[in-house]
């Protein structure tokens, strides 16, 4: 069964090339620019993995990946928070509040492929 | 009164008294003699058994009944007026307001009731001279409180020295930024802490503009900066010398140095402009090659398709380039706290103190506790108490939580703050709800999340390991190494009032051996020590170690060394129960070859004084060997000096002598290294006192009059 992905980033230049990768590489990927939007496509597509910016316009990254997770609808889906500094904290934190792993940007498309993967086999 | 002139005088009342009658006695005995004699030749040798026998008889009559009248005379009217005369002394001489006995000599008539009256007479004349004084002096005090206060908290470090560069005060800042261990020691050389060529530099530069008169107008008056190296040369420091002028404001008496460290500064500085520059040249390169790849990529150009793919395979190398590069300098500035803001090392039971003070003063009726061992962090402390306070509040608020639990950790090369309540961890949402808050409006309108970002930290919500939800603030690891050993909390317990300062020392002319300097003009080290029992050859050791030092006449309360020692064995329980210090409070002191070489810095080239130093000099001689610390300054025994003074038979303990001497030594200090030591070193100032109105002036003449105590005291033992 194909695994789907959703792609959250108000960044439209890295959610198209997330996009484009993610389909190539045969997921069935979906994408959100905003928090709301995130949890809303999250409630209803029930996606295996989540590709989640940690800064978004209207709500905090770490704020959406906690709703999420609290969301009894979405309790095994993997959350691969995207981060703009490779500081610890940021790392634990994202753990803390419910993220199965961290991308840090800039990331090259090849380990962001790699690392999706591994979460997914 | 003037000390003895002539040998008769320097023999007790008491022996003169014995002598007088002595004479009198070995007087009528030569007379009967003579009698006898004279008798003998008129009558003849017929007399000679009666005479022998009536001499005998008068002989033996006369010596009994002048040792009977001695004895009598001796114990109701010499011993009344030696004991009368000790008392009159320490009340001149020591300030001693104990009452005198008014059964001593009431055979002498008058005398008792002439003489009580006399010192009631000078007691309430004394006391009248020292309400004038205390009332004059006040408001020098009060001025001293607040120079202290000032210095005391200066950011700065600050030493005052005399001409020759000896140090006469200094603040608790000058010793951390000087990164002295111990004390400085007053008296002591600046350029024994720092390098002295840049100093005399600018005193020089400053004497000639003082000479000139070039100071009136220049910009930085008697002022020039300076920047040294401390003498081990591992620490930048930036300062400030200022000279003292006299009254006149015509001459130096002194200069002042205020300074900061600068080492960290410079460090700090120089690593930012690294970053800076190699970023800039770095990050050029990359940023020209990927514009002009896309340029042409994207641009209207008739590209051949292996140009076309050449150029895009150069634009992912050169962004993959980019991307590592950036890497690079994200974990570089990641040890780089921002240096702009103050921060420094803060102990973190001060900072929940801290915490706890302020939210004492709010109404939410909180209660808040410290669990675990406190760390030291590195952190800007007045906002991160607010942050901490703040959050606190807003955790009670959210979750109607009353009882709290603040702990620090070390984990993972980060201190983490942990604030754990009972019941759910906050969402993200909920906190975020708060970050932009202002804090104390004191603090200029800053809110949490500023807090956070000079702090380059975060604040995260999640169930602790103990079931407990905790609220997570994670800050950095201290710049410098501390020992978070019992005497730092000992010091707090210490008195604050800051007395490292004696401007007499300006004054102080260092003329002659020591042994011949006023005893009043020495730098006493008053110490005392608690051990595991009384057999320091038996293999009972020394489990506490304090001293006090004075100078030119004055307890330093600032100056003080209190130590617990581990002893490398068990505290009997029966020493315990004397000085109440047991096996768990001595489990983490260091042990005594750590200890004895501070104590020997601490004591320096001081006169040591110690009540009973026999035997805290035995315990300290015993470790010689095996600490290599030889202590070969003069002692001084308080108990010697003052059997000297009041002779041999009354009692001679540290309780006793502070009662005679109205020395109050608090019940919880007692028995304890300090306490003792700082009663003693009271009890020094008194004997010092009594001694130079005996005559006993200088440090020659003190050990001379303990050689003498002592002779007698051995021979007492004996018998």
């Amino acid at each position: 069964m194909t695994k789907s992905i959703l792609v959250v980033d108000d960044e439209p230049t890295m959610a198209f090339a997330l996009e484009q990768l993610m389909k190539a590489e045969g997921y069935q990927v979906t994408t959100a620019s905003s928090g709301q939007s995130a949890l809303d496509c999250a409630r209803k597509d029930h996606p295996n993995l989540i590709l989640l910016d940690s800064s978004l316009p209207d709500r905090d990254g770490y704020d959406i990946c906690q709703t999420i997770r609290k969301d009894g609808a979405n309790e095994d889906v993997t959350i691969i928070m995207m981060n703009t500094s490779s500081r610890p904290i940021e790392l634990e934190k994202g753990r803390a509040c419910g993220a199965n792993g961290a991308l840090t940007k800039p990331f090259s498309l090849a380990t962001a492929a790699k690392t999706i993967k591994d979460y997914l086999t | 009164m003037a000390p003895p002139t002539n040998k008769l005088e320097r023999l007790s009342l008491r022996l003169r008294i014995f002598l007088f009658f002595a004479l009198i006695a070995a007087s009528a005995l030569v007379i009967i003699a003579a009698s006898l004699y004279f008798a003998l030749q008129r009558i003849g040798p017929e007399a000679t058994p009666h005479l022998v026998l009536f001499g005998g008889i008068a002989a033996f009559a006369i010596l009994f009944v002048t040792g009977w009248v001695w004895q009598k005379f001796d114990l109701n009217v010499a011993q009344p007026i030696e004991h009368i005369s000790k008392d009159v002394r320490s009340l001149v001489h020591a300030g001693a307001s104990r009452g005198m006995d008014q059964e001593t000599g009431k055979y002498l008539g008058l005398l008792n009731p002439a003489i009580r009256e006399i010192t009631n007479a000078l007691t309430e004349a004394r006391d009248e001279t020292e309400k004038q004084i205390a009332d004059a002096t006040e408001e020098t005090h009060k001025q001293t409180a607040r120079l202290e206060s000032v210095i005391s908290n200066l950011e700065q470090g600050v030493l005052i020295c005399s001409l020759d560069h000896k140090i006469t005060l200094y603040n608790k800042r000058a010793l951390k930024i000087l990164h002295v261990s111990g004390e400085i020691g007053l008296g002591r050389s600046l350029f024994s802490i720092v390098s002295a060529a840049p100093f005399r530099h600018a005193l020089e530069r400053l004497g000639h503009r003082l000479q000139e008169g070039r100071h009136k107008h220049h910009r930085e008056g008697l002022s020039q900066l300076v920047i040294c190296a401390t003498a081990d040369g591992k620490h930048t420091l930036q300062g400030r010398v200022t000279l003292l002028l006299d009254d006149a404001q015509q001459s130096p008496t002194g200069f002042i140095v205020t300074f900061d460290d600068m080492t960290r500064q410079l460090a700090d500085n120089v690593e930012r402009d690294s970053l800076l520059q190699s970023a800039l040249s770095d990050l050029r390169h990359p940023a020209a090659n990927l514009l002009a790849s896309a340029e042409i990529l994207a641009g209207d150009y008739a590209l051949a398709p292996e140009a076309r793919l050449t150029l895009e395979k150069m634009l992912a190398e050169e962004a993959n380039s980019l991307s590592t590069r950036l890497e690079q300098y994200d974990k570089r500035s990641h040890d780089m706290l921002t240096s702009a803001w103050p921060m420094s090392d803060v102990y973190s039971s001060s900072l929940f103190n801290s915490v706890l003070r302020r939210n004492s003063s709010e109404d939410l009726h909180l209660t808040c506790e410290f669990i675990g061992d406190p760390v030291w962090l590195h952190c800007d402390s007045i906002t991160i108490v607010e942050l901490i306070e703040y959050a606190l509040r807003k955790v009670a608020e959210i979750t109607g939580q009353r009882a709290f639990l603040l702990r620090a950790s070390e984990q993972d090369h980060k201190i983490y703050i942990d604030l754990h309540w009972h019941g759910a961890p906050l969402s993200v949402a909920a906190i975020n709800g708060w970050l932009d808050d202002p804090l104390d409006p004191d603090l200029g309108g800053i809110t949490s999340r500023d807090v956070l970002q000079r702090h380059k930290s975060d604040f995260w919500s999640a169930p602790a390991p103990d079931g407990t939800a905790h609220l997570r603030l994670p800050l950095s690891l201290p710049r410098d190494h501390h020992t978070n050993q019992p005497q730092d909390e000992q010091m707090l317990l210490l008195p604050e009032r800051l007395e490292f300062y004696d401007f007499e020392l300006m004054e102080r002319k260092y003329l002659g051996a020591l042994e011949d300097r006023p005893l009043r003009e020495l730098d006493f080290v008053v110490f005392d020590t608690e051990t595991t029992g009384l057999d320091p050859s038996g293999g009972d050791e020394i489990i506490s170690i304090a001293g006090v030092r004075i100078v030119n006449g004055r307890i330093m309360h600032g100056e003080i060394f209190d130590q617990y020692v581990h002893p490398g064995r068990s505290i009997p329980p029966a020493s315990t129960k004397i000085h109440h210090i047991s096996n768990e409070m001595v489990a983490d002191a260091p042990p005594i070859q750590t200890i004895l070489p501070r104590f020997h810095s601490f004591v320096s080239d001081a006169v040591l004084v110690a009540h009973n130093a026999a035997f805290d000099m035995k315990f300290l001689s015993l470790k010689q060997d095996e600490t290599g610390i030889r202590f070969t300054n003069p002692v001084l025994d308080t108990v010697l000096l003052a059997a000297h003074l009041q002779g041999q038979t009354g009692s001679l303990t540290l309780d006793a002598l502070a009662e005679q001497f109205d020395i109050e030594i608090p019940a919880q200090m007692r028995h304890t290294a300090l306490g003792d030591s700082l009663a003693t070193a009271q009890l020094l100032l008194r004997l010092i006192d009594l001694l130079e109105a005996s005559g006993v002036q200088t440090l020659r003449d003190a050990v001379a009059a303990e050689k003498k105590a002592e002779a007698i005291r051995r021979q007492q033992a004996r018998y």
